[in-house]
Formats: structure tokens, sequence, C-alpha cells
């Protein structure tokens, strides 16, 4: 009923979609014999952009006329020197037609193009078009020149001892990165052109035989589903595929790590390259995946066991400590041991505030000193930030302002923050510790806990790709559980995730346990 | 969208309403109560003494710490929590009760039975039933005009006391509100309750009831009180309580003083490390037949020789000597128990190890039977006292080297310790 | 709504959700109270007939694979009697949601908040619930996989706390003979494990029909043992008499508990923890009304019924003047001697009887 209301007042307009995404439709013309008609043709689509070259020339030993089409700003300019006009000026006979022109110039990869609109649009991903004169037809011919950095390790995504790469902004040398290391048949790369603007190439990513075809086919309609202008970065696609649009929670796993993607592959998961971003999507995800990092499996198991479950305990902490602190002295003093309460007691009685305020206060200082640190010209940022959080921390303290353990219950919810490896997951517990606060204020410990059952709920219900979100917990499968919180031994986890529904479980042989050859 | 839009709109709502925080109360509005003394007033009224204690300071103000840490109050009312409520006409903070440390009764409130008064503090989710209950001879005022010097504040002191009556003396029973609401509600149980009273430094004893608090006095365990019912009806000594404590098996350390197996004269000091205690009855042909297990490891503290000459040999390494010494306490423990399980059955009438709470949990439909005259019972009881004790191990092997030739010895070769 | 799936093994602990989260704080008291020493044996009565019970509603529900019994009522007693059955379903689950909010809600601000006014913890209380139900049964069944381990981790760490003050002779069981007392202690324990009656609503969301029976009837039994362990283990601990004092007396070992002489007062936490796990009983209850109420009208979603449970359930929880009230007439009285033999015995019996006969005659 309510939506029916809904509806009405807030009709979608699905039928006048489509025209205002796509550019104008023009008429599509062949592309005319004489080449001085069809460069003008071209120069008229594409507005006469400065950087737009047609050069014209002779050849075929002066028998015929010839232009090539290409952006200057776009294209390998001497490498269209060396292979392209080269070997024209060469040819002393003019072949039948651009098809058999083509077949004989060295150069991998040529596509005879018959209209103006499709001529235009190669010249705009970057190709060069030779036209010959007398020729209704144009080759395309892939020079494409792409501003590139050169491959480093991620700063974001830095561990201590693995492969030093990282993804950069070309989709093909990340493709290139994924399969150095998956060196593979069954390695699959989709590509798809989205953003009906911008015109990006989208990869999906996936281990045949291993990664769930359902899966993989949800990815693929899910992703030509979108429909916008624009595809500028990850965030974008994954916002774009995620189940639940208003979940404060990832659906979808980012990381600029080759191995990290490759590790996911292998489990049957499914990657998402974006030309122009070097930061791959991981999708389907759970919860607990971001609570793991390539770590874990370098080090020892027991360290990556115990380095989860403090990444697990900071998760929580970054999420009810402040509520509880909150809660706890408001209405629960007699929880704490009696010396703790009475020093709480003692620093209270200088502060003007009731505790959720001063509680409130200083966690947004520290998100504007986190931000403000985020924005500030490069070496200042780090200085600034930590001037700031000694000196307001300090100051108001001593000012009675604030007391001083909410400072370091504040210091501390930070730094947990900053432990879990899946940066997009803390932030939204980052996010939703302020709700808390404010229900453990109105309503103690029992606030706390609805607050918490909330999100629990919610989390419950979420599914990334149809992968249920909190699996292997809920719901549970206790055969996963050995890479869940803890982290067994190498040689214990001969089956892949089953929450993943990977097409082929095993993933090691039977007799791995590692040791000394047994003597029988 | 709607539904999340519907809900989390009205959480927000409602957390708007419930702004209030009808029960928010900061700790700094708090009077943190550490002892609480009850007594009798005139005219039938019920008179409370409250000591509360001063929050502490984080940060290092510079400044001495307040000369007097006992903040003493008291008032008056028609019933326990009346008086507590019109401690509030001095007091300009609200009691704050989860860290409460002592409950004091009077004499007078003990022997006219406790759990009416003490049913405020049953009630009162607030209050901590972990708080420590003692009975003061006399009215229980001198307790809170004391001024203790070694571990001067109140929120601590209680603990501190009991920590170590605990862990180094073991003669007096002391026990949590909890527990004593728990033989309080038990028919077939009468508490025992630790005594606490006013050491008198310059005396050097325990102040008598009603007398004046001297300066630098100091609180002193003294024995235990006997209940039957909720009704005080006598005292225990420390010696007396601390079989007792034996009796119950809720002795942790204590020190026997018992005859050294060569020489009566001679006493050998037991330094009980571990005992415990098991209680079976049943019963049988009318009447009520119960058996007390102790079972006792101990080490051998000192010895001292009051025997002109030395009698006994540095005996450390014969096991038969641990085994007689054994015996001797066993016999001194039996003994000292059955003097204290007739005491309660003629002097007192009480039953002291809950004997009757065991029958009533084993024979349920025996207890229905006989529960009206349960006193009776227990005054016809038959209690078996049985005792092993073990004696582990010397504290030191050797007190001094061993002797070469039987050269004279003065009587003072006590271990060290 | 009617596409989702539930394992057998979620299905066994969402009933032993169901049947204990409320109970753990309720039954012992009044059991101990009743049958004194033979506690035991009256739970394990209760728990007995509740498996006879249950084995009850699942020939019922074996008649009819496939549909809940608000669908089959109508075929079995005509469509407005069938209709009617339908909403007795629907309003004994919105009773026991409201029922047990209020007593949750009350406990809770009787032991850590007592000078707050109760609505503002209903209130939190039912949007919980809605939101929960409105989710649907997948997501309560997680809830409910992290819940189960979760409330039994609470449960045995706490008595593994309180071990030191018990005494073993309180514990061991033994026979007190007063069949009066036992009867008396059986019943509320029989009707806390009668709200099994729920399978009637959830059987055709298995997603392996045939392992119906085996987890109905391990999530009833395993309940009555978890309930016995626990009574004896507040025996253990507490001694008869004092047990028998409280109404709850589980909140009151856990305030009263005192770890290395540092943490004490666990009651807020244990609080806390009895009212997470009931939120997933009581979504499912909720879930259950919703469920039943849209399938006797024949609406096809479950979520109209539930926006008008969220002005409903307020409205009844907070009608009883005081807890003694709330106690003795509307849990008492209305719940366990009226609603759920009702619903959990009777009324499946009365159209098992129905469908038998139709069946021989048609």
């Amino acid at each position: 009923m309510v939506k029916a209301l809904f509806q009405k007042l807030f009709p979608r307009n699905n039928s006048g979609r489509k025209q205002v995404l796509g550019s104008k439709q023009k008429s599509d013309r062949p592309i005319p014999a004489s080449i001085e008609q069809a460069a003008n043709e071209v120069q008229s689509v594409m507005g006469n952009s400065a950087d737009l070259m047609v050069h014209r020339f002779q050849a075929f030993a002066g028998k015929s006329e010839c232009a090539v089409v290409y952006l200057k700003s776009f294209t390998d300019i001497e490498e269209l020197n060396k292979s392209v006009l080269a070997p024209l000026q060469r040819f002393t006979s003019l072949p039948k037609d651009m098809e058999s022109l083509g077949k004989i110039l060295p150069q991998a990869g040529t596509r005879v193009i018959a209209s103006i609109q499709a001529l235009s649009k190669a010249i705009a991903w970057g190709d060069t078009v030779l036209l010959v004169s007398g020729f209704k037809s144009g080759l395309e011919i892939p020079l494409k020149k792409y501003q590139q950095r050169p491959v480093e390790e991620p700063d974001n995504e830095k561990i201590v001892r693995g492969p030093r790469d990282g993804f950069v902004e070309s989709i093909w040398s990340n493709a290139g990165l994924l399969r150095q290391r998956i060196k593979n048949p069954d390695f699959r790369l989709e590509v798809l052109t989205l953003g009906t603007r911008t015109s990006v190439e989208v990869g999906i990513v996936y281990v045949e035989g291993i990664a769930n075809r359902q899966i993989v086919s949800e990815v693929r309609q899910r992703l030509e589903r979108i429909e916008v202008d624009r595809l500028l970065s990850s965030g974008y696609v994954g916002e774009f595929t995620t189940d639940s649009p208003w979940s404060p929670f990832p659906t979808s796993q980012f990381t600029e790590r080759p191995d990290h993607v490759t590790a996911a592959l292998l489990d049957g998961r499914i990657g998402i390259l974006i030309d122009g971003t070097p930061i791959v999507t991981i999708v389907p995800v759970v919860f607990w995946d971001f609570l793991k990092s390539p770590d874990d499996y370098i080090e020892s198991p027991y360290f990556a066991t115990l380095v989860r479950l403090i990444r697990l305990l900071a998760h929580l902490v970054t999420l009810l400590l402040p509520g509880a602190y909150v809660a706890v002295t408001t209405f629960h003093l007699e929880m704490l041991p009696q010396t703790l309460a009475m020093i709480i007691a003692g620093a209270r009685t200088r502060t003007p505030f009731p505790v959720a305020i001063e509680m409130l206060t200083m966690e947004l200082t520290v998100e504007i000193l986190r931000e403000a640190g985020l924005r500030m010209p490069g070496s200042f940022g780090q200085t600034m930030s930590i001037v700031g959080a000694l000196v307001i921390g300090e100051a108001s303290v001593t000012a009675g302002l604030i007391e001083p353990i909410i400072v370091v219950i504040v210091a501390f919810t930070t730094l947990a923050s900053f432990i879990v490896p899946g940066y997009n997951a803390a932030i939204a517990i980052r996010l939703l510790r302020f709700p808390l606060v404010l229900l453990s204020a109105a309503m103690g410990i029992f606030g706390l806990a609805l607050g918490a059952m909330f999100y629990l709920y919610h989390l419950v219900s979420l599914r990334s790709f149809g992968v249920p979100y909190f699996a292997p917990v809920a719901p549970l499968f206790l055969k996963d559980m050995g890479d869940t919180f803890i982290r067994l031994p190498w040689y214990l986890q001969s089956r892949r995730p089953t929450y993943y529904r990977a097409e082929d479980e095993i993933r090691e042989g039977r007799d791995n346990r590692p040791g000394p050859e047994k003597e029988s | 969208m709607v539904k999340r839009i519907l809900v989390f709109s009205l959480l927000l709502f409602q957390l708007i309403l419930t702004g209030g925080c009808w029960n928010r109360l900061e700790p700094e509005h708090y009077a943190w109560l550490s002892w609480l003394g009850l007594d009798k007033a005139e005219g039938g009224k019920v008179k409370i003494m409250t000591v509360v204690s001063p929050p502490l300071s984080p940060v290092p103000t510079g400044a001495a710490p307040p000369e007097d840490l006992m903040l003493t109050s008291s008032a008056t009312g028609d019933t326990v929590f009346d008086a507590v409520r019109n401690i509030n006409a001095h007091l300009p903070k609200r009691l704050f009760w989860p860290y409460l440390q002592a409950v004091v009764l009077s004499e007078d409130i003990a022997r006219s039975g406790v759990e009416q008064h003490l049913d405020a503090l049953f009630r009162n989710v607030r209050v901590r039933k972990n708080a420590w209950v003692f009975i003061t001879r006399g009215p229980v005022d001198s307790v809170f005009k004391i001024d203790p010097q070694i571990e001067r504040s109140p929120a601590a002191l209680i603990d501190a006391l009991v920590k170590a009556e605990q862990d180094f003396l073991g003669k007096s029973r002391v026990l949590r509100l909890k527990e004593f609401q728990r033989e309080l509600a038990s028919p077939g149980f009468d508490p025992v309750v630790s005594v606490l009273g006013v050491w008198d430094p310059k005396e050097e004893k325990v102040l008598p009831p009603g007398a004046k608090v001297p300066k630098k006095a100091e609180l002193a365990l003294d024995g235990s009180a006997v209940f039957q019912g909720d009704k005080l009806v006598g005292w225990l000594s420390p010696a007396e309580s601390q079989a007792y404590l034996l009796g119950k098996g809720e002795m942790k350390t204590g020190l026997i003083a018992v005859p050294h197996p060569d020489n009566p004269q001679n006493l050998a000091g037991i330094e009980i490390i571990r005992s415990s205690s098991k209680l079976r009855a049943e019963i049988a042909g009318g009447r009520a037949v119960a058996k007390i297990e102790v079972k006792i490891s101990a080490n051998l503290g000192d010895q001292r020789f009051n025997a002109p000459g030395r009698e006994a040999e540095d005996t450390d390494e014969d096991p038969d000597f641990y085994l007689k010494l054994g015996e001797q306490l066993e016999r001194k423990v039996k003994s000292d128990l059955e003097k204290l399980a007739a005491k309660s059955q003629t002097t007192f009438d009480a039953d002291i190890f809950g004997i009757g709470d065991y029958i009533a949990n084993r024979y349920p439909n025996d207890w229905e039977q006989i529960q009206s005259n349960w006193r009776d019972y227990y005054k016809q009881a038959a209690i078996e006292i049985e005792v092993k004790a073990n004696i582990a191990a010397a504290n030191i092997m050797r007190s001094h080297p061993p002797r070469t030739d039987n050269q004279e010895q003065s009587g003072s070769a006590a271990g060290e310790e | 709504m009617n596409g989702e799936r539930i394992s057998s093994r979620q299905l066994t602990w969402l009933l032993i959700i169901i049947n204990i989260s409320t109970s753990t704080a309720l039954v012992p008291g009044i059991v101990i109270f009743y049958a004194r020493q033979s506690a035991w044996l009256a739970i394990l009565l209760a728990a007995a007939a509740a498996a006879a019970g249950v084995v009850l509603n699942l020939t019922l529900a074996g008649q009819f694979p496939g549909q809940t019994v608000a669908q089959y009522a109508q075929g079995l007693l005509g469509t407005w009697l069938g209709r009617l059955a339908g909403f007795f379903y629907s309003l004994t689950c919105l009773y026991l949601v409201a029922v047990c909010i209020r007593t949750i809600t009350q406990v809770i601000k009787l032991s850590i908040m007592p000078e707050t006014p109760l609505w503002p913890f209903v209130t939190g209380f039912v949007l919980l619930t809605v939101y929960s139900a409105w989710l649907g049964l997948e997501p309560l069944a997680r809830a409910g996989d992290i819940m189960f381990p979760f409330a039994l981790l609470v449960l045995t760490s706490l008595f593994l706390l309180a071990l030191p003050e018990g005494k073993l002779y309180r514990a061991l069981p033994v026979l007190q003979f007063n069949p009066a007392g036992i009867v008396k202690g059986a019943f509320p324990s029989f009707a806390c494990l009668g709200e099994s009656f729920v399978i009637l609503l959830l059987a055709p969301a298995l997603n392996k029909p045939a392992e119906l029976k085996s987890a109905s009837l391990k999530g009833s039994l395993l309940s009555g043992l978890i309930l016995v362990v626990l009574t004896q283990t507040l025996l253990f601990v507490q001694g008869t008499y004092r047990t028998s004092a409280y109404l709850f007396p589980i909140l009151r070992t856990a305030g009263e508990l005192n770890v290395l002489d540092v943490f004490e007062r666990f009651a807020p936490f244990v609080l806390t923890a009895w009212f997470t796990v009931n939120s997933v009983k009581i979504g499912v209850l909720a879930y259950c009304f919703a469920l039943s109420a849209s399938q006797t009208i024949g609406l096809k979603s479950c979520r109209p019924a539930l926006l008008a449970a969220l002005v409903a359930i307020p409205l009844l929880s907070l009608a009883p003047r005081s807890l003694a009230e709330s106690l003795t007439v509307w849990v008492d009285l209305i719940a366990f001697k009226i609603l759920i033999p009702t619903a959990f015995l009777f009324l499946p019996a009365l159209l098992l009887l129905i469908a038998k006969v139709k069946k021989h005659h048609g």
C-alpha cells in the first residue's frame, strides 16, 4: 500500500531513460570514397578537436592518395611511422580492397570499418584509421599509447613479506599481472564496455572450473545492466552491482594487490577490473574477508590466528567501546571494579558536560582531524594531525572540558579502527558507532544491545551476489571455520570455502602433511 | 527502502523522546557508601550509620590527601529504608550502594532478629551482595569512630582486613551478605558471623563494648557470633571459630599449636595449608545422625621446647615424626570440634554446621516429617567427627645444623620464619 | 517471502531458542518453588509430554506437506472456521510476543534501571522485533546460528564462575515424593516447551522436509535437557530455599558473582545476553504471526501484518499494570493455561481428527 502510494508520488520514468543517456543518434553514413570528404566529415563529428590529425600522403608508388586519421594525444606516432607509413611507401601495387590491404600490413589487430560513426568512434578510442582514396572503407589500426606509471607497491596495502607489485591504471597491464600468476588456459577475462559517455572497459576475471557459473553470469548481468554516463572508479561499479544499495556495509572488496586477487580467484571468486583505476573489485565477499590479509598466509598459523582475533576485537572495540563507556558510566557504574569506578568519578567531578556529549564531541574531533590530515598537503598532514590531537586532547583535559579517560577511549577506538585490513568495512564500522553512543546515552546497556542487534539482523540479512554476508558463521558452516577466525596450517585446508560455491571444491592433494619421509 | 527509512526514523524519533534519560546519574553525584551500620535507637526506631568514601582523582593535583578519610553520618527512621532516606537531610549527595564494603549489625539488633532489618538490603538491587557482614558487641558506634593508620581509606580497609584474616589468621568466620542471606533463608542453617571490634593501641586489646574510643584505634576481628534462626544467641572465641571453620571446610590457612608427640610440654606450630570437610547426615532410628569428615594438609611451622633439656631430636628427616605429629593434630582438632558441636547442641541450640540443610536437600521426604521439630532433633543428634591430617613438610628443612654430640641446648631452637 | 528455506539444523536451534530463551529465567524458580527437590523430575515429565505434543503436531503437519496450518485449516474446517483457526494462531503468536517483550523489558528495567519508565524499552524492543521479522525467516535463522552458541557460552561461563559457591549435596537429584507439587511444577515448564507449536507454521520452510521430524524432536528434547541441567546447577549454587525465593534466580546468581574480588555484578551483561537471545525468539514468533495472519487473509506479503503489529504489540505489552499482574494473569493464566495448550494440543488434535475422518470418507 505504502509502496503503491510511493510509486504514485514518485513515478519512475523508465521509458525516457535511454534517450537521456545515449549520445545523439546521428545518421550513420558510409565512408565516402574521397579522402577529402571523409576527413571533413570526421572533423565535423569530432568538432575540429585540436589534437585530431589528418595526415595525407602518397603511397603505393604514388599511385594512390592515402591519409591516416588519429589523435595526437593518444597515439604512438613513432610506431605509426615505423609500422604503417614506411611499409605503405614500400608497397608498389594497390590491393583490390581494404581487407587485403589489412592482410599485408605488418600490424596486428587491424579491422576494417565502413561507417563514419565507426570511424570517429575508433579514433576516439585512440586507434588510427587509414583511409585510401577510392576505397569506401577505412582500416582501424590499434596504435594507442597510454600514459602509464610503472608497476610499484601500493602505498595503502603494504605487507611485510610478500610480492611488491601492484595494479596500475590500465586494464590490460592488470590482466597481465594476473596472467603472470595464473598460467592456466582456464583463466578467463571478459571485457565489457560500460559508461555511455566514457566508454570504459570493464573486465571480469575468473578461473573457469572453479568459479561458480551462476555467480559469474550474475556478475555479468549486473554489469551489463549498468547504464550510466561515467564509470570513473571501482566504487561506481561496487555501488551499481551491490545486493543492497542502502547498506552501510560494503558487499565487494577492493584491493590493489595482484596476489590478493589471485588468491581470491583461486577460491572461486571473481575479479572486476576497470580501466583507469588501479583498484580491482572482488566479489562475492563475506564479512570475515575484511578481517583477512595476505599476510596471514605468509606468517605462521599461530601468529595469523592471533592477529585475526585481534582484528575482530578491534572491530568490536571500534563499534562498541564508546557506547559501552557511555552506558557504563551513566547507568551501570557498578559493573566496574571499585578503584576504576572511583577514578572515573574523580575525573568527572571537574567536567561540565554529560559523558555522552563529551564522547560525541571527541569522536567528531578525531574524525575532523583524520579528514584534515588526509587533505593537508604532503608532509603537513601527519604533523598537523599529531599536533592537533595532542593539543586538543591535552588542552581540553587541562582546561577541564573533557575527562582524560574519554581521551584514552577515543584514541584507542581510533587506533583500533585502522587495524582492520578492509578499509571500506572499517569506515562502515566507524560510522555506525555514533548511533550506538546515542542509544547508550538514552537507554544504557539495553540501548547498546538494541542497536547492536539491529546491526546484527541487518548484517545477517545481507547477501553479496547471493552469498550470505555472514557465512560461514551465520549460516554456520563448521567446515569453513578453519580459515575464518583462526587460520589452520595450509595442509589442513584441502577444500575451498564452501560458501563461495566453487565448482571444484578440492584444492590440495590428500597426503600433504609435511614432515620427513616416513620409513615403512 | 521505504522500510529502512521508516524504521530508522522511528528509532530516531524514539531517541529524541528518550533524551530525558530518567536514570542518568553521573558518577560525580554519588556519595560512595562504604560501610553501613545498623543499630537500635530510642523510641523503637532504627539508626543507621554510614561511612562514605571520596572519589579518587586521576590527575595528580599536588595537594595532600584529606586528613580525615572517615566521613561518617547517621540518621534514624522507623524502618531501615526510612533511615536511609532520612540521611539525605544532611548528606548532599545520593547514597551509592554498589560498592558497599561492610554491613555492621549491633548486638541489640542481632538479638532481636536481623532478617526484618536486612530486608531493605536484600530487596534493593543496587546493594552489593558481596559486602561483608559483621556483628559488634554492644552498639555499633565505636566501629565508626576509629582512626585507622595503616590502611586509611575505608573503602579498602575492610577488604584488607578480611583478606588478612582469611589468608593468615583463620580465627573468625567472615561471610558475605549473599551467604548470610542464603543461610538465613534455609531453615536447616544457623549462621555464624564474624565479630568486629575496635583495637585499642594503648591497652593492646580489643575495647570492651561501650568504652570510649581512643585515638588511632584500629579495627579488629574478635571471634564470631552464633545465630539461632536470625537471632543472635552467643559468641565463639577465636579458637572456637577456628575449629568451626575447619569443621565447615572454610579455612584457607591458619595456625594451630599442638603438643609435641614426644613430650606434651613442647609445642609444635602447625600451619594449615589446605583443609576440606565433608558433611553427611541422615535420619536413622528416629534421630539425626551426622558425620563430619575433616581433611587437613599442613606444614610444620615452628617448634617450641618448653621442657628443660632438649627432649626432641631434630627430626626433620624422620617420617614417623610427621605421622605422629599428624595424629596429635587430628586429636586436637577432633576434640575441639566435638566440644564445639556439643556446645552448639546444648548452649546455643543452633545448627551451625548446617546438618538440617543437608537432610533437607538429600532426604526431603524425611525432612518434611521432622521440619517443625528440627530443634529437638538437633539437640539429640549424634554428631560424629573424623579428622584426617597430613603434615606434608616443614617450612624449612633444618632450623639449625645437625648436632654432632649431646651438647646442652637452651629451649629456643624455633625455626626461623 | 515464501521462497525462504532453512536447514534442519537451523530449525532445531531455533526451536531450542524458542523453548528456552525466556524460560531460562522464569522456569527454574517456579519449578523449584513447587516441586522442590523433584524439580528435575518435573521438567523431565514436562519434556516428555512436550515431545508427545510435538509428535502430534508433526503428524498433523505431515498430512499437508508444504502448507502451514493457516492454509490447510481452511480446507479442513471450511472457510470461516478455518480463518478463525488461522487468526487464533496469529493472535497467539502476537500475544506471546507482547507478553515476552513485557516480561523482559520489565525485568531489565527493574534490575538495572529502576527509575526509567517502561515504554522506551518496549518501543525499542518492538521496533527491533518488527525489523527482524520484516527481514524474514532466513535472517532470523542465521541470527539463531550466532545466538544459540552465544547463549550456551554465556550460560556455561556463568556457571563456571559460580562453581566455587556451590555445594554438591544440594544438586544431586533426589526424589521428593509430592505428586501435587511435581504436577504443579511440570505445568509451566510444559507450557514453555509448548511454544514448539510454531513448527506448524515453520514446517514448509524446511529445505529437506524429510528431516522435519528428527529436527523438531531433537529441538524439543534438547530444550528439556538444558532446562534440567540449568535447574540442577541453580540448586547447586543457591540451594532450594533461596532459589525458590526469587522469581529470576539466574539473574540473582549473576548479580552476586565475585571473580577474583575484582569483577562483580555481571547482571547487566547477563540481562543483555538474555535480551539478545530472546530477540531471536520474539522475532520468529512475530514472523509466525505475520505469516499466519497474511495467509489467513490471503495476502501475498507478510509486511502489512507487521505494520499492524507495530501498533498492536506496544498496546498489549503496556496493558498490565504491575509485574505481578503481568506474571500471574497475562503469563500464567492466559498464556500458559489457555493459549499455549490450545495451540499446541487441542487445536492440532482436532484438526488431525478431522483430517483423518475426511481422508477416511473421501
